[in-house]
C-alpha cells in the first residue's frame, strides 16, 4: 500500500487534507478495504490516545447504516419539499421587511449641514480643485393670502440694520422675520 | 494553505457531503458516516460504556441523522447537528435500558441518572478487558519507542489539538516535517496495533 495514501488518511483525521483530496481519499477509501481498515485504526490510535478508551469499529459499519437507509429514499425527498418551501417563505418575509425599509428610508428628510463644503472642479483645470465654502439659502415663506402691508414693509426696511439682542443672538430684526426682497 | 484553516476545510466538504445528500445522492451519506463513524462510536459509548452497543446506538444515530438532513439547514456545523442527535440516542437508549434492567417500575426521567447508575458501568467482559489493556499498553509502548520529533509532533496534535502550522511553529520546522513526522508516528503506532485487532 502506497505510503502517500496512508499519509492522506493521517491528513485526513487531522482535518487537514485539501477538500478537493478529501473527497477524493473518501471514495478510494470505499473502494479500498484496506485503506478503510487503515483509517479505522489510526482513529482508534488517535482516541485511544486522547481518552485511553479502545472503541472497536466493524469494518462493515457504513455497510450497515446504508443498508438499513436503502428504504429511506422517499422519506428524505418528502423532507426536502418541505424545506424548499420553508425558503420561500422566508425569503418572501425578507423581501416585505427590505420593502418597508426602503420605504421608511426614503421618506426621512435627510439632514443637511447648511454649511456644505464643496468641492469645484475647473472645467479649464480639471487638476485644480477649488473649496469652496457655500451656504444654503433660507428660503422665503410668502404668504398667499396677500402681499404685505406696504406699512409694515417700510418699516422693516427702515429697521433693518437695528439690533436685537434677545439672548445669546445677535442678528437683526429683519433678517430674522423674513420677507420679500 | 489548506493547514491554516483546517476547520474551514473539514466544515466545506461536510457541506459540500450535506448538499449532495440533500440532492438525493445517497454515497455520499456514507462518506458522512465513514468520516464520523469513529467519533460518533466513541461519544455514544461514553454514555453506553459498551462498545458493541455503542455501534447498534451510533448506528441509529446515523439514521435518525439521515432522516432529518431534509431540514438541516447549515445553521450549524454538520458534526455539532451530528453530535447533538448522537448524544440524545444514547440518552434515550439509556432510558429504555434501564427499563430493560429495572425489575420493578422505576420512575427514570433524566438520562443523567441513568448514566450515574452504578449497575450499567463496566459491561465490558473480563475478555474484552484484557483485550482492551493490551491495545492500550501496546499504544503507549509504541509512543515510548518513537523518536522524541515524532513523539512530539503527535502528543501536540492528539493532547493539545494544534494543527500543523502550530505545531510547525512550535516545533520551528516546515509544515511538510510536521505532516511527514505524524504520518511516521502514527505508522509505527499502527505496526503494535495492528496484530492485536487481527486477534479479535
Amino acid at each position: 500500500m502506497p505510503d502517500k495514501m496512508n499519509q492522506k488518511i493521517s491528513q485526513f483525521i487531522d482535518d487537514e487534507l485539501p477538500y478537493e483530496e478529501a473527497l477524493q481519499l473518501l471514495t478510494e477509501v470505499k473502494q479500498q478495504p484496506d485503506l478503510d481498515a487503515k483509517m479505522r485504526r489510526y482513529e482508534m490510535a488517535s482516541t485511544i490516545l486522547r481518552s485511553h478508551q479502545p472503541v472497536s469499529i466493524d469494518s462493515d459499519f457504513v455497510d450497515k447504516v446504508s443498508q438499513a437507509l436503502e428504504q429511506e429514499v422517499v422519506y428524505f425527498l418528502l423532507n426536502t419539499k418541505k424545506r424548499s418551501k420553508y425558503v420561500s417563505s422566508a425569503l418572501a418575509v425578507a423581501a416585505g421587511v427590505a420593502g418597508v425599509a426602503i420605504l421608511v428610508a426614503n421618506n426621512v428628510p435627510k439632514l443637511e449641514n447648511p454649511l456644505q463644503e464643496r468641492y469645484v472642479v475647473s472645467a479649464n483645470n480639471p487638476s485644480q480643485i477649488e473649496f469652496k465654502e457655500t451656504r444654503r439659502p433660507v428660503k422665503m415663506v410668502v404668504r398667499k393670502s396677500g402681499a404685505i402691508d406696504p406699512r409694515f414693509y417700510s418699516y422693516l426696511q427702515a429697521h433693518r440694520g437695528n439690533l436685537y439682542t434677545i439672548d445669546s443672538g445677535v442678528q437683526s430684526y429683519a433678517s430674522l422675520a423674513g420677507y420679500e426682497q | 494553505m489548506s493547514s491554516q484553516q483546517p476547520n474551514r476545510t473539514s466544515e466545506l466538504l461536510d457541506h459540500e457531503l450535506v448538499q449532495k445528500v440533500q440532492q438525493g445522492d445517497k454515497s455520499a451519506f456514507d462518506h458522512l458516516v465513514r468520516k464520523y463513524q469513529s467519533k460518533i462510536i466513541s461519544l455514544v459509548n461514553r454514555y453506553v460504556k459498551d462498545p458493541n452497543e455503542a455501534q447498534d446506538v451510533a448506528q441509529e444515530a446515523f439514521i435518525k441523522a439521515y432522516r432529518a438532513l431534509g431540514n438541516f439547514r447549515g445553521d450549524s456545523a454538520f458534526y455539532t447537528w451530528l453530535y447533538r442527535i448522537a448524544i440524545n440516542t444514547a440518552k434515550n437508549y439509556l432510558v429504555s435500558r434501564a427499563r430493560r434492567y429495572s425489575e420493578s417500575e422505576v420512575d427514570v426521567t433524566e438520562a443523567e441518572q441513568v448514566y450515574n447508575a452504578p449497575q450499567l458501568k463496566g459491561l465490558d467482559t473480563p475478555d474484552q478487558d484484557l483485550q482492551n489493556d493490551e491495545i492500550v499498553e501496546a499504544i503507549s509502548s509504541a509512543m515510548e519507542k518513537l523518536p522524541e520529533e515524532m513523539r512530539n509532533a503527535i502528543m501536540l496534535r492528539e493532547f493539545e489539538g494544534m494543527s500543523y502550522e502550530e505545531i510547525a511553529q512550535a516545533m520551528e520546522c516546515p509544515v511538510g516535517t510536521v505532516r511527514s513526522r505524524i504520518f511516521r508516528a502514527r505508522e509505527a503506532i499502527d505496526k503494535k496495533l495492528q496484530p492485536l485487532l487481527d486477534k479479535r
